[in-house]
């Protein structure tokens, strides 16, 4: 059988994977556009990385791996919103209606990530990959190169941070 | 943990659309053509170990030296040297050649370009030196190559235009500013000189002025295939948001049919009100080709058609007699943050319980 050339395979990967990454990118930055940016410097990335000769074995953890490093630095090139902020703008775009109400009330998943995004980066990291992702844990400490040890402990207090922010979360 | 778990579960049904897909790919793409295959380490044949074994080894031995000494002595040469043509046709016609891209022939031709500006530089300064004025025939065919190298580096540009604007425009920029330089060093060549007069510089010098105004014209045209290309994708995008906006404009309009309480129902209605007026101001702004703030325009209706659509229904649809009894009172109105949980569909049977999920999670610690 031949072999498939590089755009096959970008392009298999990307029919394949491109909304997981972009719900990746989504969660863990909390704004759509970047995480649509980021999407396309991922596969942009791949292309160059298949270009330079080299092969993939597991394209999903490769993506993924990409994705990962790129938040990080995209995380360390922005700034954090706040809370606060977040009702801020709430009430400016609704001047009459009670801000806090108003933000629980739009119960979509803009207010998942609000909440998410109150978590330790750390955490929403790992609640990312766990919850959204489906990732086992196996791979989310190999993604994170730390030990499964690590990994559990991490998902397990990011569980418990989450239960402070989420009404009703045991 | 149902909350949660609800959220965790819109989260993972959300997907790019089809347009947004479309649209990365297509840059996806224009990045693959943009970066073709890097040569691999290890690709190129070495040359063969026996290949001096052959009996003319010695001859083709000395012919290869003297080659890359002739090779190397020429890149020195000036006009009128006996190793300029050497220059010319070997050396730069195989880096003209070997180019793989447009946007490195480009790159070539620019830097074709400083090299006869340079030549025709040290050219200038050497008859300076020895009191005599630049042989004119030297200068007429610097001056015609810079021509041809400059309409070559145009054509070249065009043809990234047409995949890469973007790219386009960092050829062009490349191309100007080695032009306006070595206008300046040759103007401050002159000045020192005093050769203003000296016609062949300033037919070298009509040929630069044309070459800066023509890239200027080019880049203009570059930058405005940019801007189109940018307008339409984002006009394109809001048709498609406005489109969905309505939809949800409609589901927000029933729902407060559903809302008992007159104040809440009251308030729904008013932001319906501003969120269908959004709507239509930014469907005149798709229809005029504005982008500017249109997008914020279509996130505030959103958000109001949004914040509209996740009220609680606390009746249900085409209840007759109960609607009759007009709005009920505020003890009926649950807590927006602790009912919000109740009206999203109950989905906890499609995916496991992340209770369950974390202490599996965590077991063995």
């Amino acid at each position: 059988m031949e072999k498939p050339s590089p755009h096959d395979i970008l392009e298999h990967a990307f029919a394949q994977y491109s909304d997981a990454i972009f719900r990746h990118c989504w969660f863990r930055l909390g704004n759509r556009e970047s995480a649509k940016d980021l999407v396309q410097d991922v596969f942009a990335r791949t292309w160059d990385y298949l270009m330079a000769g080299n092969e993939i074995d597991n394209m999903r953890a490769f993506l993924y791996r990409v994705a990962h490093n790129l938040v990080v630095n995209a995380r360390i090139r922005t700034q954090p919103v706040s809370l606060e902020d977040t009702i801020e703008s709430d009430r400016s775009r609704e001047p009459s209606e009670d801000n806090r109400q108003a933000a629980y009330a739009k119960l979509e998943v803009e207010q998942a990530l609000e909440r998410l995004s109150q978590v330790n980066p750390a955490h929403t990291e790992v609640i990312v990959l766990r919850y959204i992702d489906g990732m086992a844990v196996k791979d989310i400490a190999e993604l994170l190169s730390i030990s499964e040890n690590a990994a559990s402990v991490r998902i397990h207090r990011a569980l418990e941070a989450l239960r402070d922010i989420i009404p009703h979360t045991p | 943990m149902k909350q949660f778990e609800e959220l965790i579960d819109q989260a993972r049904s959300q997907t790019l659309s089809p347009g947004e897909k479309t649209a990365l790919w297509t840059e996806i793409e224009r990045h693959t053509h943009g970066h073709p295959a890097r040569i691999r380490r290890g690709t190129v044949r070495r040359l063969s170990p026996y290949l001096f074994s052959h009996p003319f080894r010695y001859a083709a031995a000395t012919a290869l030296a003297i080659s890359l000494v002739l090779v190397s002595v020429a890149e020195a040469a000036l006009p009128g040297d006996i190793l300029y043509p050497v220059k010319i046709q070997v050396t730069e016609r195989i880096a003209a050649s070997v180019s793989p891209t447009p946007r490195a022939k480009a790159a070539v031709q620019t830097a074709l370009i400083e090299r006869r500006l340079k030549e025709a530089e040290q050219v200038i300064e050497r008859s300076s030196k020895d009191r005599v004025p630049p042989d004119e025939a030297v200068v007429a065919e610097l001056t015609e190559r810079v021509a041809k190298h400059v309409k070559a580096a145009h054509e070249k540009i065009g043809e990234i235009q047409q995949e890469d604007p973007e790219t386009a425009v960092e050829a062009s920029s490349e191309l100007k500013v080695a032009i306006g330089s070595h206008k300046s060093a040759l103007a401050d060549i002159e000045e020192g000189n005093g050769s203003e007069d000296n016609a062949d510089i300033v037919g070298l010098n009509t040929v630069l002025d044309e070459a800066a105004s023509s890239t200027d014209v080019l880049q203009n045209d570059i930058e405005e295939d940019l801007e189109i290309q940018a307008s339409s994708t984002v006009i394109r995008i809001a048709s498609e948001r406005i489109e969905r906006l309505d939809g949800r404009i409609e589901r927000a309009k029933s729902r407060i049919e559903r809302v008992g309480n007159a104040d809440q129902a009251r308030k729904a209605a008013r932001r319906i009100a501003e969120a269908e007026t959004l709507a239509d101001d930014a469907r005149k702004r798709v229809s005029e080709k504005q982008r500017e703030g249109l997008m914020d325009l279509i996130d505030s209706a959103e958000s109001l058609a949004g914040s509209v659509e996740l009220l609680k229904p606390d009746r249900p649809r085409n209840d007759g007699p109960d609607q009759e009894k007009g709005p009920a009172s505020s003890n009926d109105i649950p807590d927006a943050i602790h009912s919000s949980s109740d009206h999203l569909p109950d989905s906890s049977n499609d995916i496991p319980s992340l209770l369950n999920a974390s202490s599996s999670d965590t077991e063995g610690i």
